[in-house]
């Protein structure tokens, strides 16, 4: 199992997209509609220096609680074993001076070795149990944090498409240089066929039968 | 220090709060451009309705002004081709209606709205339109003129055959002609 949080950077986000930072900066560039434009306005910048603040507050989180439940394990850990030594010590002075005889005090002994050894294997569950549920907590966290870069996108194309739909009165030089849809997404890894040129002139179709059968 | 929740609200929240505002001046520019739009086809429409009701008034007062030709040459058909080139002229100084209607002086901005550009060029074609029709309507009466001055002359001529002023053709007397009345060539009954 894999420890510690996997969060990504916004450059590796922005790479994944086929992005660069500028996308973020100055996202209606992207779309011919710049800062530099009478439009470029109607696109708001994200905050990168929030994003990361919040990326390393998250970082500073996870460590602070995965030490805390670390420090938990050991002390839960030395209290099984002061319980255990205390107990022992209590069973060897049984035996003095005509107390317990060997066997008995070995049984006893074995019992409260068995029932730290219980306790232990309690605690360490206890223990996964909660770092699991501790990474859950983070992974959340951290997907929320990331959601808030996939949805900034995911804004720019709608305020992309809702200027288009006013019917901007100057075209963006640069329009649809940018994928509207992110990659991955449906149909955007299709295969580029645009440099490809079929001729279809030399071709004759007179033999070909359009029901199924071709002759000649 | 801030925690994360705190941030990351935060930052969600500015977020949020960026995009209802580049969102509200968006809706904003859309309806300044589409009210630019309105008020340009509102004061086109006018300006255009005036043009025809200034042709109309300009077309009147050239009836009005073949009528009396008609009349005056019928009943004093001596004078009949000089009151014909008084009616040809009084004719010609009538001002010419004109079309004269700039978008962007009548909504200022106009041409730099942000937004609906189909609309706005549909708009400009519109006026351009009217512009040509007003001045194709303007080439045309001088033709119209020309012609107007020839009938109300052949009508005078009529309209002096049946009063009497201009002689007609007896048993005797072959009588004026068209050629005479224009050339002024009548000799009073």
């Amino acid at each position: 199992m894999s420890n510690g949080l996997e969060l990504r950077t916004l450059q590796q986000m922005l790479e994944a997209q086929g992005l660069d930072m500028s996308a973020l900066t100055d996202p209606g560039a992207q779309y011919g509609y710049g800062a530099g434009t009478p439009y470029g306005f109607m696109f708001q910048p994200f905050d990168v220096a929030g994003y990361e603040e919040s990326a390393q507050a998250l970082l500073g989180l996870e460590e602070s609680l995965m030490s805390g439940i670390e420090e938990q394990f050991g002390a839960g850990g030395r209290r099984v074993r002061g319980g255990l030594q205390t107990e022992l010590q209590k069973i060897q002075e049984m035996g003095r001076p005509s107390g317990l005889v060997g066997g008995a005090r070995q049984r006893l002994a074995s019992q409260a070795r068995r029932g730290a050894s219980q306790s232990y294997e309690e605690l360490l569950g206890k223990t996964q149990q909660q770092r699991i549920s501790t990474q859950e907590q983070l992974g959340r966290q951290a997907a929320q944090l990331e959601g808030s870069f996939t949805s900034f996108l995911g804004d720019t194309v709608t305020r992309y498409l809702q200027l288009l739909q006013a019917d901007p009165n100057e075209p963006g030089p640069g329009a649809l240089s940018a994928p509207l849809m992110p990659q991955g997404a449906m149909g955007i890894n299709l295969p580029d066929f645009s440099n490809m040129n079929f001729d279809f002139s030399n071709i004759d179709f007179s033999n070909y039968d359009f029901g199924g059968n071709q002759s000649g | 220090m801030a925690t994360f929740s705190q941030l990351l609200g935060t930052l969600q929240a500015e977020q949020q709060l960026g995009q209802k505002l580049t969102q509200g001046v968006l809706g904003e520019e859309v309806f300044k451009s589409e009210s630019m739009i309105k008020e340009g086809d509102r004061l086109y429409q006018e300006a255009a309705q005036q043009a025809g009701l200034d042709i109309g008034e300009y077309q009147q007062k050239g009836k009005e002004i073949d009528t009396a030709t008609t009349l005056l040459a019928a009943a004093v058909p001596a004078a009949a081709p000089l009151i014909a080139l008084g009616g040809f002229f009084g004719k010609k100084s009538r001002s010419k209606p004109k079309f004269r209607f700039d978008l962007e002086k009548a909504v200022p901005g106009f041409e730099n709205r942000l937004f609906a550009k189909q609309r706005g060029e549909d708009l400009m074609s519109s006026v351009e339109g009217t512009r040509a029709n007003v001045s194709r309507a303007l080439e045309s009466s001088l033709l119209s003129d020309v012609l107007g001055v020839g009938l109300s002359l052949y009508g005078s001529y009529q309209l002096g055959k049946g009063f009497g002023t201009i002689p007609s053709a007896t048993a005797d007397e072959a009588g004026a002609s068209f050629l005479d009345f224009l050339k002024g060539d009548i000799n009073d009954v």
